[in-house]
């Protein structure tokens, strides 16, 4: 008992003291830029504060704040902004961008999030429709602006707003339509009510569509709060992420798919309308672990990838499949997910198990000038992102504007890939690793956890575990180790670090850590 | 209780141990003597008398710790509380520091409390006392990163180094803190006054008592930082001073927490921290706590659950020829290392208080003297001619964004006459950290610890003998003067200053709205009838040249009564419009004014609802149309739009037209499929559809639609300025059966009157204009008490009607 004491007195010791000196400085920062360097080619610094009620743009400066952007031929961009606006920028891959030139291609738009170019038309989504427009007369300004669909409720609450298009590989348009929070009474006015489960919002809230090239609107899948952004993978299926708040334990990325139901309850007001692909909901679990709901209730969808809170952002927003071939580094094929709060870029690697798609998470690059609300991957495999940070709060020292995010060329030693296994994990490393430490299991650190799923605002990290790493086996290329686990749970998120992992040149891994939701197990 | 299960066992333990740096003497030459900013900026020059400087001392260097006193403005300030000194200090510092405190950090107030011992004893008594404090762990505050407030992961590691450097020398640290000397920002402005002096030679400057404007002012020194603390302890003793050092003598200078990691990155810049291993033993820990009682440490740093031993002879009783410490003797213990002038004023103040016993009392001006000299106001704040910022740190002050508004924009006010001027609760809310009235300046007003400033508002009031004087008798009766105010101050105040944040472009200075809640109305009076004479070097011209007004129509000119209006706008500011420059000026970004060609906006709008397209003319009438049900739905004229809620605001609220002469169309579909003339006029239409609309070479939109088996092209334009002429084709695109035949809605009301041919007016005083033809197939169809005036499109394809109102 004695000795059992001293010891823990004495790891509790150990720990304080560990605690207290391992601040080293700043050097994650700097060794991102060292691989993917940020240009700056619009960011104004605002006095006005994101939340202000008299917000204003920087004097005398266009309010680029960038809600949707289409890369255009000949190193042109075209760029959505918040207040309703297209433009037209040329010169955005000079380095260093000293003569971008901005021109208005179209206005009158209200609070577009999403700017697709297809064909000679630019299609946005607008708060009430979904917008194709055009230049006829070839002046170089929109002279029509066609409603391609509409239909959907808007009670004139401000949190409805409406994002997209992305097209899938079919030529069907998609978009995704936020919850109304804390409707008024001028609002309810326009609202279905479900009076089983005694929800109330506006005609598809909460819903993922999708417009057919007929213009059909057809409703797919529901139960987003806050679905910021859509993407496609390689093979054309559809995801969208959600942010963190009621219902939502922390930000996800999930596949759209028919009759899928993710997890915000509001969204099923529409059951009530007869093309709902979702019926019969009667009960919605709350306040249970997220797996556990899953039991009890089958049409609740687990998300490919959960993100957990400020380790890999507070609040997700576009998706972009790197199509770049291999131009904007080894992350080919993957997703890069934008961050607002925090102005960074998470990476995202999917596999598909038993049919259903899953992967993990990592931190990419940090340090943008303001929220990370848009990406589009430009001509030369680089990536803009387009920014702007009203109404929430960001990092940063601009409001909004855009930046681009350049490969450097040298290669970062990264967890390129994460995969399940039916006995624990691969990683497949973005170079040759070092086989001492990389088949070293005191390397690495596992722990699971899932979350509360619940009305209330986000959830803690719950029934945490710590796992064990068995043994680690290396491939003969040196690029791969797999990791024999035991203790893997379905559904749980699976957070490894890998402190002690080197490459065969003996750097650190950039990002030693990385989060698998692991819904399934092979 | 953990450590004492620990039994003669030695730890293997991970303890830092940073390379030895040459000392950093942040003031040049190396003091020998204890640092004390008042002392040395204002004694050694003879600008505060032997006494004050004596008691000052007493306080800064905490005789009052041991020698207790009854006097509360003798209470010693104390030193760090060292409750948390074994996750805040580096521990290889602590027992550098404690090797010789003045030497580790020139100019410490720290005494050597060790000094006395042989070198064997001295090392072994450090190693226990650096034993026992690193054990001494405090968690840091758990920060939450919210949406409101974001902090990136492990944020005390990501501080921006170059951003913590702008921060150090503009937010205020080189007040107090000596500057980098390879800073390139600042101000290379001099304000006019510093030209003034500039010119003048030194005798002159010498003949008007104008020399200690000339001198360097010292600074207070920092250790070397880096070997001291880490970003997080570091960041942590930025973002609240007070918890470690209690008096405040470091104040909290309201940083974010992001702010408070940029500086830490900036002072700890290329910090190297090694690790090495070490043995912490039980035994030495208490044998270190032991040593920091019987030492009489605790007796100026607190440490939870430990409590002083001995018991000293008071101040006022202690025998001053026998007394080593205020000696600078070898054998001197404590040994403060203080100088001779130091000695002497010691001396003086102890001889004072014992033959006084203490019972002198302190007029409400020396009192208030003594505590903004012990709190170090000066080094920011003149009062009474003293103090003030330094002739060397002036650069340092800025307006943000370097406009120039001349000093006062720069430089923290002067404290001469504040009791007169400043309201009590004002004063308060300052000290406190929650009023921000010059957020122009780069300087920060520090929050101070409510136990050293809860006096300071009564002190100034009663040293500038203040005299309450109602509102009433200064102004006399305020009734219906606002708007007279606000006019006075459209003519003047707000070009350079604003109103609850709005103002006029470009303009910096303070916001005027709450000014009845800042300053007592007698000064305000006095203020704007002259301000030069209660604030020097004041860019504030007088409107009231010769106490005449220029605003000689306004009140019949009458100065009094032009001062209390201005006081009465100021006050029920809430009641009031903005005065009519800064509301023109606030819609300039953001009103829609169609010049050449009219302009479009997708909003939300009352009557027009969530899919409203607003469209306005430069011949300044202007519709708003509802693209969800696919009708008119307002008509006004003169101002088109303000797009500010739409554009930039959070909760998009609805837009309101601007003009004048609003008139709202029928609420009802314009188009019907009618079985016959029994059946009612629908109240929605369902079926319509809105397709979008195109611009034409005008710019003037033609919206696109389609109900059943029709196209719809519809077209408004303006007549002239005095209405609309609305064209819509149709297209039957398909033979396919409708219920009905069509009809199109013309006008409808309670009352139709045809005041003009071919037209019909309704009571709200709308007037639809149908063309001659078209007039005499119209139908007027009742229904309950509604007039409707329709239109049969049958075999039409396309139509024209006006609109007047």
């Amino acid at each position: 008992m004695q000795k059992a004491k001293s010891v823990t007195a004495a790891l509790f010791l150990f720990c304080l003291v560990i605690e207290f000196f391992s601040s080293t400085s700043n050097f994650i920062q700097a060794a991102e830029s060292d691989y993917y360097k940020i240009v700056s080619i619009f960011t104004p610094k605002v006095q006005s504060d994101s939340r202000s009620k008299n917000w204003k743009p920087a004097p005398n400066g266009l309010a680029l704040e960038v809600s949707g952007m289409a890369k255009m031929n000949n190193g042109r961009l075209a760029v959505a902004i918040r207040k309703g606006e297209i433009w037209i920028l040329d010169g955005v891959y000079d380095e260093p961008p000293k003569n971008v030139t901005y021109k208005r291609f179209a206005s009158g738009l209200h609070e577009p999030l999403g700017l697709l170019k297809h064909k000679d038309s630019f299609y946005t989504v607008q708060r009430s429709e979904l917008t194709k427009i055009r230049d006829l007369d070839g002046d170089g300004i929109a002279d029509e602006y066609k409603t391609i669909a509409k239909g959907w409720g808007v009670t004139g609450h401000y949190h409805e707003y409406a994002y997209g298009p992305k097209m899938d590989h079919q030529g069907n348009l998609w978009l995704t339509l936020n919850i109304g929070l804390g409707l008024k009474a001028e609002h309810k006015k326009k609202t279905l009510f479900e009076p089983n489960l005694k929800v109330r919002q506006g005609s598809w809230r909460g819903w993922g569509m999708k417009v057919t090239p007929q213009g059909k609107l057809i409703p797919v899948c529901a139960g987003m709060r806050s679905p910021c952004g859509i993407g496609a993978n390689s093979e054309g299926d559809m995801f969208y992420t959600d942010q963190q708040g009621n219902w939502v334990g922390t930000n996800t990325l999930h596949h759209m798919r028919k009759g899928a139901f993710f997890h915000h309850p509001e969204a099923l007001a529409s059951m009530v309308l007869p093309n709902s692909p979702i019926k019969g909901i009667t009960e919605i679990p709350n306040g249970i672990p997220f797996p556990k709901a899953i039991e009890k209730l089958p049409q609740l969808k687990p998300p490919a990838v959960w993100f957990p809170y400020k380790k890999v952002g507070q609040s997700a927003t576009d998706i972009l499949l790197d199509q770049s071939g291999g131009k904007f580094g080894p992350f080919a094929g993957q997703f890069f997910i934008g961050e607002f709060t925090l102005s960074s870029i998470n990476r995202v690697f999917l596999e598909k198990i038993k049919g259903e798609y899953q992967g993990a998470c990592f931190p990419f690059r940090e340090g943008f000038a303001s929220a990370v609300l848009r990406l589009e991957q430009g001509e030369d495999g680089s990536l803009f992102a387009g920014l702007s940070n009203r109404g929430w709060s960001s990092l940063g020292s601009a409001s909004y504007g855009l930046e681009r995010l350049v490969w450097t060329g040298k290669v970062p030693f990264e967890i390129k890939e994460m995969k399940a296994k039916a006995d624990g994990f691969e990683l497949v490393f973005t170079k040759p690793v070092d086989p001492k430490s990389v088949s070293n299991p005191q390397s690495y650190s596992m722990n699971s956890y899932t979350y509360t799923y619940h009305s209330t605002y986000g959830s803690d990290e719950i029934q945490k575990k710590d796992l064990k790493i068995e043994s680690v086996k290396i491939s003969p290329d040196r690029l791969k180790a797999h990791l024999i686990i035991t203790g893997l749970r379905e559904f749980y998120v699976h957070e490894l670090h890998v402190k002690g992992v080197r490459s065969s040149t003996g750097e650190p891994v950039l990002h030693p850590r990385a989060y698998y939701t692991l819904n399934q197990i092979p | 209780m953990i450590l004492t299960t620990i039994n003669k066992r030695c730890l293997q333990i991970l303890i830092i141990i940073s390379p030895i740096f040459f000392c950093q003497s942040a003031i040049g030459e190396e003091p020998a003597s204890p640092f004390v900013a008042g002392f040395d900026r204002f004694a050694r020059h003879k600008q505060i008398d032997l006494k004050t400087s004596g008691r000052l001392l007493v306080t800064e260097l905490n005789c009052t710790a041991c020698h207790s006193s009854n006097n509360k403005e003798l209470q010693p300030k104390q030193g760090p509380i060292l409750t948390g000194a074994g996750n805040r200090l580096q521990n290889s510092w602590i027992k550098q520091f404690l090797s010789n405190p003045q030497k580790t950090k020139p100019g410490t107030t720290m005494p050597d409390l060790l000094s006395h011992l042989s070198a064997d004893e001295k090392k072994k008594s450090i190693e226990a006392l650096a034993t026992f404090l690193s054990t001494k762990h405090q968690p840091f505050p758990e920060l939450k990163s919210t949406g409101v407030n974001p902090l990136p992961l492990e944020y005390w590691k990501k501080g921006n180094a170059s951003q913590g450097e702008q921060l150090y020398h503009q937010a205020g640290c080189v007040a107090c803190h000596e500057p980098d000397p390879d800073y390139e920002g600042g101000s290379n402005n001099l304000s006019p006054f510093d030209k003034q002096l500039e010119q003048l030679d030194p005798e002159d400057i010498e003949e008007l008592g104008l020399n200690h404007l000339l001198r360097p002012i010292k600074s207070v020194p920092l250790p070397d930082l880096k070997k001291k603390y880490t970003l997080k302890s570091l960041l942590f003793f930025l973002l609240n001073p007070e918890s470690v050092r209690s008096a405040g003598r470091m104040p909290n200078l309201k940083l974010k927490t992001l702010e408070a990691s940029d500086l830490a990155a900036y002072l700890l810049k290329d910090q190297k921290i090694k690790k090495a291993e070490t043995h912490v033993s039980d035994s030495l820990v208490k044998r270190g706590q032991k040593l920091f009682v019987e030492l009489n440490c605790i007796n100026c740093h607190q440490i939870k659950g430990l409590k002083p031993l001995k018991k000293f002879t008071s101040l006022t009783k202690l025998n001053i020829t026998k007394i080593n410490c205020v000696s600078n003797s070898d054998k001197a213990l404590p040994q403060f290392h203080l100088d001779n002038t130091q000695i002497e004023s010691l001396k003086v103040t102890l001889t004072d208080l014992k033959k006084n016993k203490n019972k002198e009392k302190l007029s409400h001006q020396a009192q208030l003297d003594f505590r903004i000299l012990k709190l170090n106001c000066y080094a920011c704040h003149e009062r009474e001619k003293q103090g003030g910022i330094g002739r060397n740190k002036k650069r340092f002050f800025e307006t943000i964004g370097h406009v120039d508004i001349g000093d006062e924009g720069r430089f923290p006010p002067e404290l001469t006459g504040l009791g007169q001027k400043m309201l009590l609760g004002l004063m308060k809310n300052v000290l406190e950290g929650k009023s921000e009235i010059r957020p122009f300046m780069t300087i920060r007003m520090p929050r101070y610890p409510a136990k050293e400033t809860i006096p300071l508002p009564e002190l100034f009031s009663k040293a500038d003998q203040y005299q309450k004087i109602t509102e009433a008798t200064v102004f006399g009766g305020q009734k219906g003067l606002a708007t007279e105010g606000r006019k006075l101050i459209n003519n003047g105040c707000i070009q350079c200053h604003q109103l609850l944040d709005e103002k006029l472009p470009s303009v910096v200075g303070v916001d005027l709205a709450g000014m009845s809640k800042r300053v007592h109305p007698e000064w305000f009076r006095d203020f704007l009838l002259d301000p030069a004479s209660l604030k020097t070097r004041t860019r504030m011209p007088t409107f009231f040249p010769d106490g005449k007004s220029s605003n000689p129509d306004i009140l019949d000119g009458k100065v009094d009564r032009q001062i209390a209006a201005i006081w009465a706008y100021l006050k029920e500011i809430d009641k009031h419009p903005l005065p009519e420059k800064i509301l023109a000026a606030q819609s300039r970004d953001t009103e829609l004014v169609p010049e050449k060609h009219p302009i479009l906006i997708r909003t939300f709008m009352k009557e027009a609802g969530t899919h409203a397209i607003a469209v306005g003319f430069p011949e300044k009438i202007h519709y708003a149309f509802n693209a969800e049900n696919v009708q008119l739905s307002q008509l006004w004229k003169g101002r088109f739009l303000d797009a500010k809620g739409t554009w930039y605001e959070r909760f998009t609220p609805p837009a309101l037209p601007l003009g004048k002469n609003l008139i709202s169309m029928p609420a009802k579909p314009s188009f019907a499929f009618l079985k016959n003339l029994k059946q009612d006029w629908p109240t929605e239409n369902n079926r319509i559809q809105f397709l979008g609309y195109r611009l034409d070479k005008q710019k003037i939109p033609t919206f696109l639609y389609r109900l059943n088996n029709h196209d719809f092209q519809d077209r408004i334009s303006p007549d002239g300025s005095n209405g609309f002429t609305r064209i819509i084709h149709l297209n039957k695109f398909s033979q396919e059966k409708n219920s009905g035949k069509l009809y199109f809605l013309v006008n409808s009301g309670k009352k139709l009157k045809q005041k003009k041919p071919f037209s019909y007016t309704n009571e709200s005083g709308l007037t639809s204009v149908l063309p001659e033809l078209l007039s005499k197939k119209g139908i007027l169809h009742k229904q309950e008490e509604l007039t409707l005036w329709i239109l049969p499109l049958e075999s039409i394809t396309q139509f024209e009607v006006k609109y007047q109102w």
